[in-house]
C-alpha cells in the first residue's frame, strides 16, 4: 500500500527534525509530508534546510485545517493510506505496519490506542477521555478505548472523504459520526512517548471548551449531520 | 411611547444612517451589507415618527406598553442579523481554510517542479 505520513507541525522547531529524520532513516518505505501550520518559529526553515517534503500554510489554521491539507495531498498524489502523525515526537512509527495491516483487512480507520490492553490511568485528562468513550458508546454502541489518540490510519476511501468534506476534523466526534454512517473503525494497542520539546496545547480552559465541543457534537449535533 | 424614547429612536436612526453613508463613501461596506442597516434605520425612524404604529400592534398582540413591543422587535431583528452573520462567518472560515490549503499545496508543487527542472 502506498502510504503517506501526514505530520502536522505548529511551532515544533525543537522536535520536528528528530521526528522526520528518524522516520526517513528507519522507515524509508513510507512517504511523508510535513504540514507546517503557519509556524512562527523556525519550523519551516528547518524543513527547507533539511530538504524535507513539506507544505507550508501562510497562516495558522489549526489542527483541522492542517489535517485537511494533508488529506488533500494524499488524495491528489494517489495514496492508499494516510497516517495521522504528530510532529512533537509522541508517536512511534513502529506501530504503523500493524495498523496498515488492519487497514488492508478492510478497516477504514485504524486508531492507535494506548488503552486497548493497558489500563487507563485515573488522571483528570483521562477522565475526559473516559467521558468521550462513554458518549461514543451511547450513540454508536461501540467502544473506542482511546478516542483522543492522534495516531490514526485512514484508507483511500476515508482520505477522499476528508479531503472533500467540510466540517470533518481529526477528532473523536468525527470518528463517532463516521462510525454511525457505517465507516469501519478499529483499534490496536500502541505506546506513546513524552513529547520531545515544546508544550501541549491543553490548558484548563481549552480542555473545557474541547470537552463541551465533543459532547454537544457527539450527543446532539450528530443526529442532524450528513456526510 | 414617551417623547424621550421617540426622540432617541429618531436620533439613533439618523446617527446610524450617517454612519452607514460614511462607510459607503469610504467603501468599507459592500452595498448588499448596508441594506440591512438602512432598513433598520428606516424602521426606527418610522416608529419614532409614527408611534401609532407600534401602539396599534401592541394592542393587537396584548403588550402592556408599545415600548415593550419596540424593544422586542429590535432585539428580534438584531438576533436574526447575528444569526445570519454567524452563518456567513462559518462559511468564510471554511473558504479561508480551503484557500490556505490549496495555496500551500500549489506552492509545494511549484517548488517540486522547480527542483526537478534544475
Amino acid at each position: 500500500m502506498k502510504t503517506v505520513f501526514i505530520i502536522r507541525a505548529y511551532n515544533e522547531e525543537g522536535s520536528i527534525a528528530r521526528v522526520v529524520d528518524a522516520l526517513r532513516k528507519n522507515y524509508p518505505q513510507y512517504d511523508y509530508v510535513v504540514v507546517d501550520d503557519g509556524s512562527t518559529d523556525a519550523t519551516a526553515e528547518i524543513c527547507r534546510k533539511n530538504g524535507y517534503n513539506y507544505v507550508s500554510h501562510p497562516v495558522n489554521l489549526g489542527l483541522e485545517g492542517a489535517f485537511r491539507t494533508g488529506m488533500m495531498y494524499a488524495a491528489e498524489n494517489g495514496y492508499d493510506a494516510a497516517v495521522q502523525f504528530d510532529g512533537d515526537g509522541q508517536h512511534n512509527p513502529e506501530y504503523v505496519a500493524g495498523m496498515l495491516a488492519l487497514t488492508e483487512e478492510g478497516n477504514d480507520i485504524v486508531i492507535g490506542s494506548r488503552f486497548l490492553t493497558e489500563k487507563k490511568p485515573h488522571t483528570l485528562r483521562m477522565l475526559g477521555s473516559r467521558l468521550i468513550t462513554l458518549a461514543i458508546k451511547l450513540t454508536t454502541f461501540k467502544r473506542i478505548t482511546d478516542p483522543t489518540s492522534g495516531l490514526r490510519v485512514y484508507n483511500r476511501k476515508t482520505i477522499l472523504r476528508f479531503a472533500e468534506s467540510t466540517a470533518l476534523g481529526p477528532e473523536p466526534d468525527t470518528v463517532a459520526l463516521l462510525m454511525r454512517k457505517g465507516v469501519k473503525v478499529t483499534e490496536t494497542q500502541v505506546s506513546m512517548n513524552e513529547r520531545y520539546a515544546g508544550k501541549s496545547y491543553f490548558t484548563i480552559l481549552s480542555s473545557m471548551k474541547y470537552m463541551t465541543h465533543m459532547f454537544v457534537s457527539i450527543l446532539l449535533l450528530q443526529w442532524f449531520r450528513r456526510v | 411611547m414617551s417623547l424621550v424614547l421617540r426622540l432617541i429612536l429618531i436620533g439613533v436612526s439618523l446617527l446610524t444612517l450617517i454612519f452607514v453613508l460614511v462607510k459607503i463613501r469610504k467603501s468599507h461596506f459592500t452595498i448588499s451589507d448596508t441594506l440591512f442597516w438602512l432598513f433598520f434605520c428606516l424602521v426606527l425612524l418610522v416608529i419614532g415618527i409614527f408611534p401609532q404604529i407600534p401602539a396599534f400592534f401592541a394592542g393587537l398582540l396584548g403588550f402592556q406598553a408599545p415600548s415593550n413591543l419596540v424593544f422586542v422587535g429590535i432585539i428580534f431583528l438584531l438576533l436574526v442579523k447575528m444569526f445570519l452573520m454567524s452563518v456567513k462567518l462559518s462559511r468564510l472560515e471554511d473558504k479561508l481554510s480551503r484557500l490556505v490549503s490549496r495555496q500551500a499545496l500549489d506552492e509545494h508543487e511549484k517548488a517540486k517542479q522547480a527542483e526537478e527542472a534544475e
